[in-house]
């Protein structure tokens, strides 16, 4: 409670301090494990020992030398279908995230710096989409779209913009008021101007720690779709459909259990990530946090 | 170990073969005899379950519930659909060009009420099943049934129906009491599905003459049968049959662990982890559901897949023996449209066989690659097989020869809209018999039912239509099975659809109440357990 003394008002955002590593072990383990990830995507085909769509193996191989994760119920090997998932999920978990910041925080941005009735609207357009649970509501717009990997995308973003535009409007509620954007103003700065030069970066801070504890929602989200049938299409190697084949075969554990290994290390590496990118520059929610915890 | 392993795998044999009759013997051999029943039987089962209404069924949970509780007019024995043996009629006479059929009914028959049965019942089941225009009312359309005396029924038929001998054994025909169900608010006039009310009634207590009468009836839960303490024939072996819902890995643990007798949808993964249980028999046969793909023969849904060089290169570009691998240990591949529990249904070495050069040598001529899609329902499964799996290996193999497929799954709800709708470029369905006839197959023909949901329109096959209105006129089963033969080859020289395999159906019982045969028409025969 003691040690981050940050004071209630704005911080100028780029007063960053990110003390030594070994602080911080959860975040060195995020890092690490998310990078590793990255590096399985970017070098998928190089790394994978097989075709991720090749039928040659006999079906349901448990794991072995020649097979490490074994063989799933077309005989395709599980371990390359779960190295190159990493090439679906990762990315699109980025791009999904991107999308829903982009637009949630215009809409936030607007709203909150402009107030009055369009405030009012906007927020109650916010709590629509709140009122429904994310999962049931991105499982309408896919079936309403038809179920492939983009529209799950978009049925996401449509469900996860709401969380950035609401954080963004409260943000620069705070701010618009406060003395050092009265005074650019009173410089002749125009509104928009403001609210770029001067409230934008100290928002960006919240909003990008959010961003990133929404990856792990996104992966989560996106393999939950995919699980249900609704996210990405056949023979596509992707981890939330090929646990959904495992949970059918569930004598063959190792076709379920892996892929499910993958999305729980890339959800908490995120996770760890994000409370740690939180800790670093949102101090007062760090506070908050750490003091329940102490 | 091994005493179990043998018996199962003998089991399995037998029933491979058909010979269901000389297992029977085996099973009483093997520990299980009358005096070590247990009083109740409790099966489980994923219900289909709607009514327990004859007239109103046609899924396989009421038809299973059906054949315990009424009789048919004639029945097929031991699951041999070869052959149509007496049951409420013992004899009967066929004119000529099978438009009637004459029925002599058992005299002495009574209900489980007591009162007598004469042909004023069948007749009112009978045209009351027509009348319903239900599912199962296709069943009997263009048949009226009028009684000749009290022991005398006559079937007329507008069209030749030779079949209809075959028909006649679905549960969905069985005889009920007609003036309980008349005085309960059935009826039999030609506005009876308006007007017909005793559907309630029915799913309360069954009317019929079989060896088993309804005492509960659940659509969610469970349903149970009790002894019919007054059947004409040998005694029911089991006191009450105990019918739960249950999904498919629960009744694997159910019958593992001794709570339930008989478990009846389960994948062939989960049957690998019962084989070697001494305390289970497991009976794995191919199911008569046959599974299909098709090329739609519309160019306005594809100027490809309505090509005859696409039908070439699909016909012989898939990987048969890849599908069956998926498709369980006891399924077999299917040689032409109809099944091989069927007559008529062609010899093995008579299907086309896979060849890489000729379906490439077809692509050739469309011009090279080609990409189509393939649309199957994804939420659906049937004897513990799901599409998906299906539909990746059919992929796969198609690919080899440059026909690539598209996967398009959806909820069934949607994709059996475009399917029905004759929309898919491609569709991956399967076919469950409606009676063990092969004139059900003619349904695949040209402006035939499936066909035309395949864009596959009458006059588009002139020499298969020939064979098909041949084969509709003709009442010898000699000269029958030739044509249907015909039929089929020439359905696998020039046809849009291409039968896959069928796939395992099992079968697991306890072994205290002896094997059980899988049946291929009603899928489990309650009637024959215990005997």
């Amino acid at each position: 409670m003691s040690a981050v003394t940050a004071p209630a008002a704005p911080v100028p955002a780029r007063r960053l301090r990110i003390g030594p590593a070994w602080r911080r072990p959860l975040a060195l383990v995020g890092v690490t494990v998310a990078l590793g990830w990255v590096v399985l995507a970017a070098f998928a085909p190089w790394i994978a020992p097989a075709d991720p769509l090749a039928q040659e193996a006999a079906r349901f191989l448990p794991p072995s030398a020649e097979h490490l994760m074994g063989t799933d119920g077309l005989g395709r090997d599980v371990l390359s279908r779960v190295v190159h998932g990493a090439r679906i999920s990762i990315p699109l978990a980025f791009m999904l995230v991107a999308l829903s910041l982009v637009f949630g925080a215009v809409v936030g941005a607007v709203s909150g710096y402009v107030g009055g009735k369009l405030d009012e609207v906007l927020m109650r357009v916010v709590d629509l989409f709140f009122a429904f649970p994310a999962i049931i509501l991105s499982m309408a717009v896919v079936a309403a779209l038809g179920p492939n990997l983009r529209n799950a995308v978009l049925a996401i973003v449509v469900v996860s913009w709401p969380v950035y535009a609401r954080v963004t409007r409260s943000l620069v509620l705070s701010l618009r008021n406060s003395e050092f954007v009265a005074s650019s103003r009173l410089l002749g700065i125009s509104s928009i101007r403001a609210l770029v030069r001067e409230i934008l970066p100290n928002v960006a801070g919240p909003v990008l720690v959010l961003a990133t504890l929404e990856l792990g929602n996104a992966v989560l989200l996106l393999s939950g779709l995919s699980f249900l049938g609704l996210g990405a299409v056949p023979p596509t190697p992707e981890w939330g459909a090929m646990v959904s084949e495992g949970a059918r075969t569930f004598g063959f554990w190792w076709v379920g259990v892996f892929p499910g290994l993958a999305i729980l290390s890339i959800v908490l590496a995120f996770n760890f990530l994000g409370d740690s990118l939180r800790d670093a520059l949102d101090p007062r929610t760090a506070r908050a946090t750490r003091g329940t915890s102490a | 170990m091994s005493g179990p392993r043998r018996r199962v795998g003998f089991a399995a044999l037998c029933a491979g073969a058909l010979a269901l009759t000389a297992c029977g013997g085996d099973a009483e051999g093997t520990g299980a005899t009358a005096g070590d029943l247990p009083e109740t039987l409790v099966v489980d089962k994923a219900f289909d379950l709607k009514t327990a209404d004859p007239g109103r069924q046609f899924e396989v949970a009421g038809t299973i519930v059906g054949r315990a509780l009424y009789e048919t007019l004639v029945t097929f024995e031991d699951g041999d659909l070869s052959e149509v043996a007496p049951a409420l009629a013992t004899e009967w006479t066929v004119n000529d060009d099978a438009t009637e059929y004459t029925f002599t009914l058992e005299e002495g028959v009574t209900f489980a009420d007591g009162s007598p049965l004469d042909s004023d019942d069948v007749v009112f089941s009978i045209n009351r099943v027509k009348n319903l225009k239900g599912n199962g009312s296709f069943l009997v359309e263009g048949i009226t049934a009028e009684a000749d005396g009290p022991g005398t029924v006559v079937l007329r038929s507008e069209q030749p129906n030779p079949q209809l001998l075959r028909i006649l054994p679905r549960p969905s025909l069985g005889i009920l009491n007609a003036d309980a169900v008349r005085e309960n608010g059935g009826t039999d006039a030609p506005d009876a599905a308006e007007t017909d009310t005793a559907e309630e009634f029915l799913n309360s207590q069954s009317v019929g003459t079989g060896p088993y009468v309804l005492d509960q009836f659940s659509t969610s839960t469970e349903t149970v049968l009790a002894a019919n303490p007054d059947y004409r024939g040998e005694a029911p072996p089991f006191q009450r049959i105990v019918l739960r819902n249950v999904e498919g890995p629960t009744q694997a643990m159910n019958v593992q662990s001794g709570q339930s007798h008989i478990a009846l949808d389960l994948a062939s993964e989960q049957l690998a982890g019962l084989r070697g249980d001494p305390n289970l028999l497991i009976d794995e046969v191919a199911s008569p559901n046959i599974w299909f793909t098709f090329a739609n023969a519309d160019p306005a849904v594809s100027e490809i897949t309505s090509s005859p060089d696409f039908r070439e290169a699909v016909r012989y570009g898939i990987d048969y023996d890849g599908l069956l691998e998926i498709a369980g240990d006891g399924a077999v591949r299917v040689p032409g449209i109809i099944p091989n529990v069927f007559f008529g249904a062609l010899d093995q070495d008579q299907a086309p066989q896979r060849d890489v050069e000729r379906a490439k040598a077809a692509v050739e001529r469309l011009g090279g690659p080609v990409t189509v899609e393939l649309e199957y329902p994804s939420d659906f499964s049937a004897n513990g097989l799901s599409f998906g799996p299906v539909a990746e290996r059919l992929q796969a193999g198609l690919a080899e020869v440059g026909v690539n497929l598209e996967l398009k799954p959806g909820p069934i709800a949607t994709t059996l809209e475009t399917y029905r709708n004759g929309q898919e470029q491609m569709g991956l369905w399967l076919w469950a018999p409606d009676y063990p006839d092969p004139a059900d197959y003619l349904a695949f023909g040209p402006g035939e039912l499936v066909g035309k949901r395949a864009g596959w329109q009458a006059g588009a096959a002139p020499e298969i239509e020939r064979v098909m209105a041949e084969v509709a006129g003709e009442s010898d089963d000699e000269r029958r099975a030739v044509l249907f033969e015909e039929f089929q080859q020439l359905m696998n020289e020039e046809g849009v659809m291409f039968p896959v395999f069928q796939p395992t159906a099992a079968v697991v019982a306890s072994a205290d109440i002896g094997a059980v045969p899988f049946h291929p028409a009603w899928t489990l025969d309650l009637t024959a357990i215990g005997r």
